[in-house]
């Protein structure tokens, strides 16, 4: 009996060890799991060890696969540099990052939303790019405008591969069964919200069909913020981001009562359609909604039905849209390494080459960052692209001191006025005053 | 006499060695316990964003902070409501089914076993199932209302109705905790009192009201107390079922302690969040403090 065990422990260990042996590198992608997944420790390497760097970005289908491709392809390009990808869910991004940092882990690249990088520069986590690597000069003639709203103190912390910003996508099969034109799309907010009640379908007292569902945790939020005050005549934000503006002028109220209007007054939306705007938006029970150039991906893979986009229409005093990037920069635990820094270096400029930005914006439908890769006719002329490109000029970045809280205290505003029947103009001064508190604090802590 | 060796006594020795078996616990305790409660007591005294290093000394600014933030007083008043609405209600409805568990002569187990099921299934899981449950638009709820021609409910979407729908929740899945601890009160009260009730001709409610209920006291207090002490902490299901886990609409279902979690780990307000953290540990030590006070009377027959 003894020897039967021996023999099979032995064959045990002998199994493990092979199978440790043997082991292929580890795989460059870790998709995340349905819980987050902790970032794989650096593996130890064999002798001429290849410089390891770590790059985290947020969970999205086909970000992660590109990129994937596209470390495979630096890496040919650089045999003596490897990178260990990782995603996590969006919702869990933020908080894997910051407790990364207490435990003295983390990543060499990182992708970050822009609206947080005041946060990550305050508190010393990312290193500014090294000049000679990225001239401030060449990155502002060389990218589009509103990549400025990430510079600090005369640095740039971070650069993106890709923009986006916001339009209209349209369900073409509701538009033609409500009698409208899907090839003359709205060109004003107001024939918008016209063209929203004609594709509201109502069934006795439920609606089952909402003309344009209106959701403030997705776009709808930057929808008033950045371009419906600005489309009103207002400005959100005094220019050195110190003042909340959108109820300092008459200009911000009407804008929001254009949106309350949608709910309360024109009856296009409801909030118990769908779980929210997007998921509406797929079971065709919106016809309308407000989504960045990042959604084209999976609007091509998921709707089954004709679907288009018209650019963002205007207001009665003037167009603007609202723009944002996601924006790689590289954590202060690189630059501490003289190797890492180099090798995250090289990583940054690939990502940020006109070469990835051609390949990114066909795979992902985000914009590119580099204007000469802009003027590509390829993407001039795609009847998907050319909205979001129309308006690429009149995109404005919004200033974020903390994106959830703002974003909140839009969403609590709305939601008072539709579900609790408060009064818009004091509901918009509240959010003002909330958010106002949010930079005054922020601006405190800077001194 | 004592058997006295150079050494320690008999007995002496016995108890060193319990001390020392008592040393692992202890050790566990305090480091994985006692040491980060004191850790997070003094983090509530700075500022700390979790990214920086700096911890710029603070006092007790964020606990004035905290007292005039009316989110903290809202989700400290929902906190409350969830154990002014769960605690009560599976207290008598778990009494309710550990009666007529006890009284059932067959399949008793089975009973048994599938009233603990929810109990022991992932919470998560279950707020999923609620929530789907709870939906406006194509959930069975509404679908059975719609059937019975009642009005629909808006649930979960509802500032008004959002709180007391998780409150279901909770109290259909704690049930069965209630009822195997009240069945075991039950069966642990000597069937003699009630024979001797019956001859001196006693009815069904007294024998209830005067033996049963005074008899059930400890297990009354101890579920009380482990109800409040849990109520207080409610998280998993206020995070699962409302829209995004922020305990909307309109902070109507947030929770303390999804409040500290939020200020914590999607603000980065460590500080402000480790307050939050002290004033629930004090909440929960006054409320338990008072609970033993009052409810606690031995009774013997």
């Amino acid at each position: 009996m003894k020897r039967v065990l021996f023999v099979w422990v032995a064959a045990l260990v002998l199994v493990a060890l092979m199978s440790a042996c043997a082991a292929p590198t580890p795989e460059p992608t870790k998709p995340a799991a349905p819980a987050p997944t902790q970032p794989p420790a650096a593996a130890p390497t064999t002798a001429a060890a290849p410089v390891e760097i770590e790059y985290w970005q947020y969970f999205y289908e086909s970000k992660a696969k590109l990129v994937d491709e596209l470390i495979v392809e630096f890496q040919k390009q650089n045999p003596n540099i490897k990178v260990i990808h990782t995603t996590f869910p969006y919702e869990q991004y933020n908080e894997k990052v910051a407790a990364s940092v207490p435990a003295g882990r983390g990543p060499d690249v990182i992708n970050l939303y822009y609206g947080w990088l005041p946060k990550y520069i305050d508190s010393g986590y990312l290193a500014p790019l090294p000049e000679k690597d990225f001239p401030v000069a060449a990155i502002e003639k060389d990218f589009v405008p509103m990549v400025q709203i990430a510079k600090v103190d005369g640095k740039y912390y971070a650069l993106p591969t890709a923009v986006r910003n916001l339009a209209i996508f349209y369900n073409k099969d509701l538009w033609t069964k409500a009698g409208l034109d899907p090839a003359k799309p709205p060109k004003t907010f107001d024939e918008l919200a016209e063209a929203a009640k004609k594709l509201t379908k109502v069934e006795g007292s439920k609606m089952t069909v909402a003309g344009w569902r209106v959701d403030l945790s997705n776009q709808d939020h930057n929808l008033y913020r950045e371009i419906l005050v600005r489309a009103y005549g207002g400005v959100p934000q005094s220019e050195d981001h110190k003042k909340i503006l959108w109820n300092a002028t008459p200009a911000g109220y009407e804008a929001w009562q254009f949106l309350v209007d949608l709910t309360v007054k024109h009856k296009v939306s409801d909030p118990t359609i769908g779980q929210d705007g997007p998921t509406a938006w797929l079971a065709q029970q919106a016809a309308v909604m407000v989504s960045g150039s990042f959604y084209l991906g999976t609007a091509k893979s998921k709707a089954t039905f004709n679907w288009g986009v018209f650019p963002m229409p205007a207001g009665p005093k003037a167009q603007a849209n609202f723009g944002s990037f996601w924006t790689h920069g590289i954590t202060t635990k690189a630059a501490k390494d003289p190797a890492k820094l180099a090798a995250s270096v090289k990583f940054l400029q690939f990502l940020t080459s006109a070469e990835v930005m051609k390949k990114w914006t066909p795979a992902i439908g985000e914009l590119p960052a580099r204007v000469e890769v802009l003027k590509d006719p390829t993407f001039a002329n795609d009847p998907l692209l050319a909205p979001f490109l129309q308006t690429l000029p009149v995109s404005y970045a919004s200033y974020f001191v903390d994106e959830t809280a703002d974003r909140k205290a839009l969403m609590d505003a709305y939601d008072a006025v539709i579900l609790k029947n408060a009064d818009p103009k004091k509901s918009l001064d509240e959010a003002v005053q909330k958010v106002q508190k949010l930079f005054d604090d922020y601006w405190a802590t800077k001194k | 006499m004592a058997l006295r060796s150079r050494g320690l006594t008999l007995g002496q020795r016995r108890a060193m060695w319990a001390y020392i078996f008592l040393l692992v616990p202890l050790t566990f305790f305090i480091t994985i316990r006692f040491a980060p409660t004191l850790f997070a007591m003094s983090v509530s005294l700075f500022r700390w964003d979790i990214l920086s290093p700096n911890k710029p000394w603070l006092g007790l600014k964020n606990y004035e902070a905290l007292f005039a933030d009316p989110v903290f007083w809202k989700s400290l008043s929902n906190t409350l409501m969830y154990v002014a609405l769960s605690v009560p209600a599976q207290l008598v409805i778990g009494l309710f089914f550990a009666l007529l568990l006890q009284a059932a002569a067959h399949w008793r187990g089975f009973f048994r076993a599938l009233y603990f099921v929810p109990f022991v299934t992932s919470t998560v899981a279950i707020s999923w199932v609620w929530r789907w449950i709870y939906q406006p638009a194509f959930g069975p709820l509404n679908k059975l209302l719609a059937l019975l021609g009642l009005p629909e409910q808006r649930f979960l979407a509802s500032p008004d109705q959002a709180l007391a729908s998780i409150v279901v929740t909770l109290v259909w899945q704690g049930l069965g905790f209630y009822v195997i601890i009240f069945l075991a009160g039950l069966e642990a009260i000597p069937a003699d009192f009630y024979e001797a009730a019956k001859i001196d001709g006693a009815r069904t409610w007294d024998l209830f009201r005067h033996i049963t209920l005074p008899l059930l006291n400890p297990t009354i207090v101890f579920l009380t107390v482990i109800g409040t002490i849990n109520g207080i902490q409610v998280f998993t299901q206020v995070l699962n079922m409302s829209f995004q886990g922020m305990g909307g609409p309109l902070d109507s279902t947030k929770s303390l302690v999804l409040f500290i979690y939020q200020e914590g780990f999607k603000s980065f307000k460590m500080g402000y969040a480790a307050a939050g953290t002290v004033i629930l540990f004090a909440l929960i030590l006054v409320i338990t403090i008072i609970q033993l006070r009052v409810t606690t009377r031995r009774v013997e027959y």
